[in-house]
């Protein structure tokens, strides 16, 4: 009979182990995946868009030289255009300090 | 039931307990992935959302930098046709200063404009040395044509000390204490002040 209790003490320690070391197991396997997705958020954190930043930056950049270049063309028009009137303009000017007018 | 039927029940149970726990963790463990999946996919968006916001407003922002520096290349480029306009006015009084003009109306007229201002029969007149050594001859008969015009007794007084203006004149009541800048040099820059607009005008307009 003692024999037999004994017997049944083994067996139970042994599906006691089996299940000790499947909870460990378990843990393991929670840990591992805990630790992943803190990798997967590390990474989405220290994901950069340097395409977007270069493809504005690209951007920016032919736009300000086309501003730039509209403009200058203007102020050259409006220069070329106002040379030719400068004897006009300085001959009203003189009326006026002269007080003839 | 024998020892040995026993044994394979117990650690039968056993197993499937096993197997319960392990599936339960795995179970869990995907859920802990796809959760940090989900968070890192709104992080990503969150953060190109921002990288887009950004890149657009600095786009905004150099743009309108770009802009306001046409404008400044526009408006240096207006100003420095101004600036040649006046120079040609300097160019074309300093030639006027050598006709007759300029002695027999032009300073005649400032006088007379300098006197209505003053409200005096009594002024001090300076001007530079070269319009000095002129007029000084032709003082008396510049007061008498004044005299004359205004219908009242003036007396001119020409101040023997020149003064560094380029043309012009510049009155003083005789007691020095209230004047009138006739000067080339002030009427110029009041010019530049006052007749800015139209200037703008009729060069660009």
């Amino acid at each position: 009979m003692s024999l037999e209790i004994n017997k049944l003490l083994e067996i139970e320690r042994e599906a006691e182990e089996r299940i000790k070391k499947a909870r460990e197991e378990a843990d393991k396997i929670v840990e591992e995946a805990k630790k992943k997705a803190e990798g997967i958020l590390d990474a989405a954190e220290k994901t950069e868009f340097s395409e977007i930043e270069k493809e504005y930056g690209d951007k920016i950049d032919e736009g300000r030289a086309k501003i730039i270049d509209e403009y200058r063309k203007m102020a050259d028009d409006l220069y070329s255009k106002g040379l030719k009137k400068i004897e006009a303009a300085a001959d009203y000017i003189i009326k006026k300090i002269l007080e003839v007018e | 039931m024998g020892i040995e039927e026993l044994r394979k029940e117990i650690l039968k149970e056993a197993d499937e307990k096993v197997n319960r726990i392990l599936s339960e963790a795995q179970a869990k463990a995907d859920e802990i992935v796809k959760e940090a999946e989900k968070k890192a996919k709104y992080v990503i968006e969150k953060k190109k959302e921002s990288a887009l916001k950004s890149s657009r407003e600095k786009e905004k922002s150099e743009l309108a930098i770009a802009r306001i520096e046409g404008k400044r290349l526009v408006y240096e480029k207006k100003w420095k046709l101004v600036d040649l306009v006046f120079k040609k006015v300097v160019e074309k009084l300093e030639n006027y200063k050598s006709d007759d003009k300029y002695f027999d109306e032009t300073l005649p007229l400032y006088i007379f404009n300098g006197i209505q201002s003053l409200n005096s029969n009594e002024v001090i007149l300076m001007m530079n040395k070269n319009d000095y050594n002129i007029v000084k001859s032709k003082l008396r008969s510049i007061e008498k044509r004044l005299s004359e015009k205004l219908g009242r007794k003036l007396k001119l007084i020409l101040d023997d000390k020149p003064v560094r203006i380029m043309g012009g004149v510049i009155l003083s009541s005789s007691d020095r204490n209230v004047f009138y800048n006739s000067s080339f040099d002030a009427k110029l820059v009041d010019a530049r002040e006052k007749l800015a607009a139209d200037i703008l005008n009729m060069l660009f307009g």
